[in-house]
């Protein structure tokens, strides 16, 4: 194995030696999936579950929602076509500027979003630049909507339609784009078949969000089993035991807290559906100042369902089930396992569940943890991680970036060649049981770009001014309106 | 074990009495914290705690008070082995300064940061404004009365009727004459506001001019009603799972407080009081830069409306910041470039899940770290944010 290091004859531009797998990617769920995908026999119950045209998204028949349709963002750029190759925050931010300050039109802004979120031949020239020898992509913005659907068979058909679309998708470069399988949780029986039904197709890894979308926390596994008697009449046994059977990887994905009432004819709920709800609560009306939702509920999602799952013994219960938290930061795991060793020793007397293992044990051997390129306290601890960590691009969300900055930053902190194939690619690879393939070993050049994109002197000085706005906010503007 | 170094304990707890709310408030005051707040104790361990003029569930799920019951000498494993449906006496450290003093001694402690158990989870949901002022200072002249028994080594936090901004200020301007150091600061919605709302501008003010440091420490928030903080949800939905125990205790307070440093990088607290001492505990240190990072990553790629930094892991550091640690946070020994600067030991005694100053140095020696930063994160950090002598 060769070394990923600075190579000073091509401008500092870095070589690998090792396949990279992204384990978590996104696509941007595409017309196509209603347009083509969707049964005939199924469209009436998929209409009244969820539906997109060219012009809206309706949730359960009535509610109109944010689909992912660059429409929905105009003027502005699509964010969830955003982070390609050598983009980054600072370029972002100046491009947000620039239309805010009418500098691009409307092709412009067109062009600076990527087609690889719904094109896969666009998707794998990217994936070139950008250092990713594969990836398992999932969809957007289904991932916030579609557990507040209601009608099972709706999610039925909705979930064939996306996974037949996916499958599709990925089949334009069978051995670098992989399928993460959709599922109509909205009904326990119709997610086993369709668990065994995507495996048969050769998917490796079922999504479920964990929050409490219709009152379905996705921890109901009690009816008749050793957890009790709580969640009768509901229950999510059948389907981890699915997952185990067809080898299917438990992919914990997470995302943005929604705005449930929405979903409900704008009526408030009176219970929290996602942890991360509470930061954008903290927003100060009269301020006008949004806190972002997004900074903090992915990892609040992933750190509740995880401290359940392994405070409960829920992983003895399916021994052979194999989890990914995806999406949600890594460096906060090392700490809250080591606690929650301590209160499960604290409390061995009071816990009712079966449970024979640590947390840290049931963690180590059966769970996955994803983390980005930009976590530098998590590689400061790659001992820990060495084996259980995955590395995600997030591509094309905005705050998604390339392996070469995950490498770079990995460089920095002194994490060994080894450990950085192990966590950019091999463990991903082992854990989703595909064959890892190197395709791309040198990172590119620098990009032509034209003449008004953020480029050089200018994006410098920008992003340094930014830094302290409250200070520099002249400049900013004359900047903005030079 | 002695050490070489004094040792301050940046997080430690009592376990309120039920003579705070008997001997501490007027008549008047009494009759309003009956229905705003109020506890009592009965035989057998039993407890009454009315919030609201309603009972609120006990903090324990058993007989055993797991935020009173640890002693020097207990392990997790043996508090783990307790019968919990037997009756076990608190550790009277928990609300007598004199024992408490004892078992600092015997835990190689010199002093204590003292934050309150009870009045930390229920009082920011009182409802009654009025109520939460008599109750904020019935409570500091109590903890006020423990600590003069401490041979000036206990150090308490006083609280704050938040419901009242008013009372609030008066309460801060009291306190800081009656020489508390620092002010507790849930980060949970009172009223509907975070710490961050408008309307709490002068409360940072005053807090910022008195010299306290503002605490920002969680609760488990287990018994509180949904919207409260992180606590509630996250106990109702593990409910599902009948576990037999709380577990928000896992994760609530990390989450608590990684939104506290959120709302305050988005609204510019620390630009707008540059002399703030903050101290964050209760939740572990590991989480901060993680907080801090994914604030500054929304900030840059979604601007508000207000001008913030957009680097405020360095402005966090710049500033001073204490962030409390547990002996357990293998992380914080491995990241003493960041953890060597802002890193206070806390404990949690007499919770159940304290740990000892002899666990956190090994683990600090495990990881290598300098015994100059060893010595400042079990003690010279939190001397110097809280303004404490070194003296062991």
């Amino acid at each position: 194995m060769s070394t990923a290091s600075p190579a000073s004859a091509n401008g500092g531009r870095l070589t690998k030696s090792f396949p990279v797998f992204d384990c978590d990617a996104h696509i941007n769920d595409p017309l196509e999936i209603w347009s083509e995908y969707v049964a005939e026999a199924d469209k009436e119950a998929v209409k009244s579950f969820y539906w997109q045209d060219e012009k809206q998204t309706i949730l359960n028949g009535r509610s109109s929602v944010m689909g992912g349709a660059s429409h929905y963002f105009r003027p502005m750029y699509n964010p969830i076509h955003m982070a390609g190759p050598q983009m980054g925050k600072a370029i972002t931010r100046k491009l947000l500027m620039d239309i805010v300050a009418g500098k691009l039109d409307e092709e412009q802004v067109r062009q600076i979003e990527h087609d690889g979120p719904v094109d896969p031949h666009a998707r794998v020239a990217d994936m070139d630049l950008m250092g990713i020898d594969q990836v398992m992509v999932i969809p957007t913005m289904m991932v916030m909507h579609v557990p507040f659907g209601e009608n099972p068979e709706g999610a039925r058909g909705f979930a064939r339609a996306y996974n037949d679309w996916a499958s599709d998708y990925c089949a334009a470069s069978p051995e670098r784009l992989f399928p993460a399988a959709w599922l109509p949780l909205q009904s326990a029986a119709y997610t086993v078949d369709e668990i065994h039904r995507t495996a048969a197709k050769g998917f490796r890894m079922g999504l479920i969000r964990p929050i409490d979308a219709r009152h379905q926390y996705p921890n109901q596994i009690g009816a008749g089993g050793m957890m009790g008697n709580a969640g009768s009449g509901t229950s999510w046994d059948s389907v981890y035991r699915a997952m185990e059977e067809c080898e299917m990887v438990l992919g914990m994905h997470t995302f943005p807290a929604p705005e449930p009432s929405s979903y409900y004819d704008g009526k408030q709920l009176d219970y929290v559906v996602s942890p991360g709800e509470l930061t954008s609560r903290a927003s100060d009306p009269a301020v006008g100042q949004r806190i972002d939702p997004q900074a903090l509920s992915f990892v609040f999602e992933a750190q509740v369902w995880l401290v359940q799952v392994l405070l409960s013994g829920f992983l003895d219960r399916y021994p052979k089930l194999r989890m990914a938290t995806l999406e949600s930061n890594a460096s906060w795991v090392p700490s809250v396992l080591a606690h929650c060793d301590r209160l499960f020793k604290l409390h061995a007397r009071e816990r009712k569940t079966a449970a024979t293992r640590l947390p840290s044990e049931a963690f180590a051997q059966q769970c996955f943890v994803s983390f980005e390129g930009d976590e530098s306290p998590t590689f400061k601890q790659w001992r820990f991680f060495e084996d259980r960590a995955i590395w995600a691009s997030d591509a094309y969300h905005t705050d998604g970036a390339d392996v070469w900055t995950a490498i770079r930053e990995m460089i920095e902190c002194d994490v060994p060649e080894t450990a950085q194939a192990k966590m950019l690619g091999s463990n991903a690879a082992s854990l989703y049981r595909i064959e890892p393939k190197q395709f791309v070993r040198d990172e590119a050049p620098p990009l032509e770009r034209p003449d008004w994109f953020p480029q050089g002197e200018e994006l410098a000085r920008f992003a340094e001014l930014s830094k302290d706005p409250r200070t520099n906010m002249a400049e900013l503007v004359a900047m903005m309106t030079d | 074990m002695p050490h070489a170094f004094p040792i301050i304990d940046a997080d430690s707890h009592v376990y309120e009495p039920p003579e705070l709310w008997t001997s501490f408030l007027s008549a008047n005051e009494r009759t309003l914290a009956e229905e705003a707040f109020w506890y009592e104790r009965g035989p057998a361990g039993s407890e009454l705690t009315v919030v609201n003029g309603k009972a609120v569930r006990s903090l324990n799920r058993s007989k055993l008070n797991r935020y009173a019951c640890f002693r020097p000498g207990e392990t997790p494993e043996s508090i783990g082995q307790l019968d919990p449906s037997a009756e076990f006496e608190d550790n009277p450290g928990a609300v007598l300064g004199s024992a408490r003093l004892r078992d600092l001694d015997a835990l190689g402690i010199d002093r204590q940061v003292v934050y309150p158990t009870l009045f930390a989870e229920h009082l920011p949901v009182v409802e009654s404004p009025r109520a939460a002022v008599a109750l904020a200072r019935a409570y500091n002249d109590w903890v006020t009365k423990l600590c003069s028994e401490g041979d000036d080594r206990l150090h308490p936090v006083a609280v704050l009727p938040l419901q009242s901004v008013p009372g609030t200020l008066a309460e801060i301007e009291r306190v800081a004459g009656a020489g508390f150091g620092a002010v507790l600061l849930r980060p949970s919605f009172i009223g509907g506001r975070f710490l961050n709302h408008s309307e709490y501008d002068p409360v940072w003010q005053a807090i910022e001019e008195t010299e306290l440091v503002a605490c920002i420490h969680p609760s488990v928030g287990s018994t509180n009603p949904e919207f409260t903080s992180a606590g509630a949800f996250v106990e109702r939905v593990a409910g599902n799972l009948d576990i037999g125990h709380d577990i928000a205790a896992s994760i609530a307070p990390v989450q608590d407080n990684m939104a506290a440093v959120l709302a305050l990088a988005y609204y510019g607290h620390l630009e707008n009081h540059p002399k703030l001492k903050l101290s964050l505990s209760h939740a572990g240190a590991s989480w901060f830069e993680l907080a801090l990072e994914k604030a500054e990553t929304y900030l840059w790629l979604f601007p508000g409306r207000l001008p913030v930094s957009l680097e405020p892991e360095r402005l966090w550091l710049e500033r001073e910041t204490a962030v409390a640690f547990d002996a357990w946070e293998d992380s914080v020994g491995i990241i003493p470039e960041v953890y060597g600067q802002v890193g206070v030991w806390g404990s949690r005694y007499p919770h159940h899940d304290t740990s000892t100053p002899d666990e956190a140095v090994a683990m600090l020696e495990r990881h290598g770290v300098a015994a100059d930063t060893i010595a400042a994160m079990l003690g010279g950090n939190a001397a110097r944010i809280f303004g404490l002598p070194t003296d062991s």
